[in-house]
């Protein structure tokens, strides 16, 4: 009955009147790579029979808590530091793998950049924006012992947009920011990101450059594309849709790795991954 | 077509809440809300067109049923004996309408000009100014019907709600974990609010009759005057308000007739109210209740402001912002004060405001994917919320405040210090 005067409403009150729109939540904010993730993935499906629309929740925890129990047909960005944050706030952020099936996966690089004018002066002490998905303490750390024996005071943002815009406003220093959030600002000279976790597209130099060799230096943000409630039929065809498109528009956006298509052995590795991000605080 | 449904709605909207008495503005607005397009666009023009309507339609209120539809209307309450006859409560009519689309027209070109032309694209908000505002929001919203202690515990409860799930996890098992839905809470609060607060009766005034006395030499007035109300537009919450009663209280020290201090004061407010979307629009900084709603329902969706720098975007805010104007202005002038009577009779009815009360929450839930128990639970939990809110006379924009935004406050605050300390 619900599923009925649902659809006359949808049909009434959306654009789209044909195709089934299914929720697509996200783990972290939307104003960081899993938005942009999101958003290329809404734009990908918006003519397809399968239609993803992105939702928002407070945390971690409630999307998880949500994408677990709900019975109709629901997505999820999952990001391989949710294990992590499932033992920092003592809130239920792994999905159930056993119902979940995963559709597609991307990684994103972090960049240490800086607003303009700011330089990276030797025993200076500088704000650095953080975004409070990331590994802070274990990234300030790292970041603190860099070879110009720079001293960092971390400041934290909800996510990469918002450093973005804090750098381009000057009101941080420096900010690690990831590679897709930062592109336009990059771009369009508003800022200058000079070392990477990742990426050289905009001339950045690899991270260990400056804080030496650890895990960090080589970080990059694992997003996998799950969905649950969906029969073979309308898998295959969120399968078709993305298969056309998917990787160009990640590659686009500044995400890399990116695959449609995940086996076990994919799989298996992302978990195990997201075991590994633990050790980080 | 979406463009006119969302238009359409922006007008129901703002005519209810406006004529409603004793209902504010963000009420009419979230009750509404789940009938609008998910789109970022449509929201903020249904935004911008609910708002524009309630300051129409407050004055109305006043005039016709002596009881104000919005806060910022007062000053027309005050001066409503003044006009005795059907001649004068016709012209007084006349006046605050043409005021407000006057203001209407200056608040919503000088939004457009800034925007299309991006001579403010380098301002940005410092975190201080924003981190000022935010505080300013809060006392402001705490001062309102002057019970300071009984809002700053409805803001520590708010917060509670806000952070239940961080709390419940961290109790060590002694609490069980549960995800309120905020919008959802204040769907129920602002819902039963308009069952608490009902009006049973309404005065009427005089069936006004038309006037031949002549409206054009006050329209440098309202020119001024929209001019000023865009400056008070920025002052968070209170703008519309603030801006009516400052320029009545000034209008009276120059002991100016009644026509001239309403007039006054409702042009000041309807720009007044136009222009404090700026902040969002221009650095994404609400400053008032319905802002903050607007702003939640779009990180709802993922939605940034950013869509707000294509050309075509501005210009069709502008065409919503002027065609609901004169849609506006119209049905003031035209619509007969039978045809209000009859209008006002129907909205306050129990069964209209029950009917409209189960309509939004029903729509809640048929849209999301929250199940019935879900719903049950958070009418268990805040009718009682709101009926306490009603009886101990606490501000329900506090509410808004504490469940919407405390996140940002806090959020801002603890950049604030890791910045400067």
């Amino acid at each position: 009955m619900k599923k009925i005067i649902a659809t006359i409403l949808s049909i009434f009150f959306t654009t789209s009147v044909f195709a089934k729109n299914i929720e697509i939540l996200t783990t972290a904010s939307l104003k960081g790579p899993q938005g942009i993730v999101i958003n290329t993935v809404s734009e990908l499906t918006k003519n397809s029979p399968i239609k993803l629309n992105a939702l928002q929740t407070n945390s971690c925890g409630e999307a998880v808590n949500i994408f677990n129990n709900t019975k109709t047909p629901i997505a999820i960005i999952w990001s391989d530091t949710m294990i992590k944050h499932t033992e920092t706030t003592k809130q239920n952020c792994v999905i159930d793998f056993e119902t979940a099936k995963p559709i597609a996966v991307t990684f994103a690089s972090y960049d240490v950049c800086v607003s303009k004018g700011i330089e990276l002066k030797s025993n200076s002490t500088l704000t650095l924006g953080n975004v409070k998905f990331n590994p802070q303490i274990s990234q300030l750390s790292h970041m603190n012992s860099n070879n110009k024996n720079i001293k960092f005071k971390n400041v934290t943002y909800e996510g990469s947009s918002q450093v973005v815009t804090a750098l381009i406003n000057k009101e941080i220093n420096v900010g690690i920011t990831s590679t897709a959030n930062a592109a336009s600002a990059i771009q369009a000279g508003s800022i200058d990101c000079l070392y990477s976790t990742g990426s050289t597209k905009y001339g950045q130099k690899p991270l260990s450059e400056f804080a030496g060799k650890n895990a960090l230096s080589e970080f990059k943000l694992g997003m996998m594309l799950f969905v649950k409630n969906m029969s073979a039929e309308q898998i295959i065809a969120l399968e078709k849709s993305l298969t056309n498109g998917f990787i160009s528009a990640m590659d686009q956006q500044n995400l890399i790795n990116s695959k449609v298509g995940i086996n076990k052995a994919d799989l298996d590795k992302f978990i195990a991954t997201a075991r590994a991000n633990v050790q980080y605080q | 077509m979406e463009l006119f449904f969302t238009v359409s709605l922006g007008i129901i909207s703002g005519v209810f809440a406006g004529l409603l008495p004793g209902i504010p503005i963000f009420l009419g607005f979230i009750l509404f809300l789940p009938f609008v397009p998910v789109d970022p666009l449509m929201l903020l023009i249904y935004g911008i067109v609910m708002n524009i309507g309630t300051q129409f339609f407050g004055s109305m209120s006043a005039l016709y049923f002596r009881v104000p539809g919005e806060s910022s209307s007062y000053p027309v309450l005050m001066e409503v004996n003044n006009f005795n006859t059907p001649e004068k409560l016709h012209l007084a009519i006349l006046l605050t309408t043409l005021g407000s689309l006057i203001a209407t027209l200056v608040a919503a070109l000088s939004i457009w000009l800034a925007l299309y032309t991006g001579i403010l694209n380098q301002l940005y908000m410092p975190i201080l100014l924003k981190m000022f505002l935010f505080s300013l929001l809060t006392i402001f919203s705490m001062s309102a019907n002057k019970n300071y202690i009984g809002n700053f515990f409805l803001l520590i409860c708010c917060s509670i709600f806000v952070f239940y799930p961080e709390i419940a996890s961290n109790s060590k098992g002694t609490l069980p974990i549960y995800y309120f839905n905020n919008m959802l809470a204040l769907i129920i609060i602002f819902a039963m609010q308009m069952i608490w607060n009902k009006t049973d009766a309404l005065e009427t005034a005089n069936t006004s009759k038309k006037s031949n006395i002549s409206i054009r030499n006050k329209i440098p007035m309202m020119l001024k005057y929209s001019m000023i109300g865009t400056l008070f537009g920025l002052i968070p919450q209170l703008g519309a308000t603030i801006s009516s009663y400052a320029v009545y209280a000034w209008e009276k020290f120059r002991d100016r007739d009644s026509f001239s201090r309403i007039t006054a004061s409702e042009t000041t407010n309807n720009s007044a109210i136009i222009f404090s979307w700026f902040p969002l629009l221009l650095f994404g900084v609400p400053i008032t209740a319905t802002e903050i709603l607007l702003l939640q329902q779009l990180n709802t969706f993922g939605f940034s402001l950013n869509f707000i720098n294509s050309s075509s975007t501005q210009l069709q805010l502008l065409f919503a912002m002027i065609v609901s104007g004169m849609i506006y202005y119209v049905l003031s002038v035209m619509v007969n004060h039978n045809f209000y009577n009859k209008l006002g009779k129907v909205i306050t009815q129990r069964w209209f405001t029950l009917s409209l009360v189960l309509l939004s929450v029903g729509m809640f839930y048929f849209l999301n994917h929250y199940s019935f128990g879900f719903i049950i639970m958070h009418i268990i939990i805040f009718v009682p919320i709101s009926w306490l809110i009603h009886r101990l006379n606490l501000s329900i924009i506090t509410m808004v405040i504490g469940l919407l935004l405390m996140k940002d406050i806090l959020f801002t605050a603890l950049q604030v210090i890791q910045i400067y300390f």
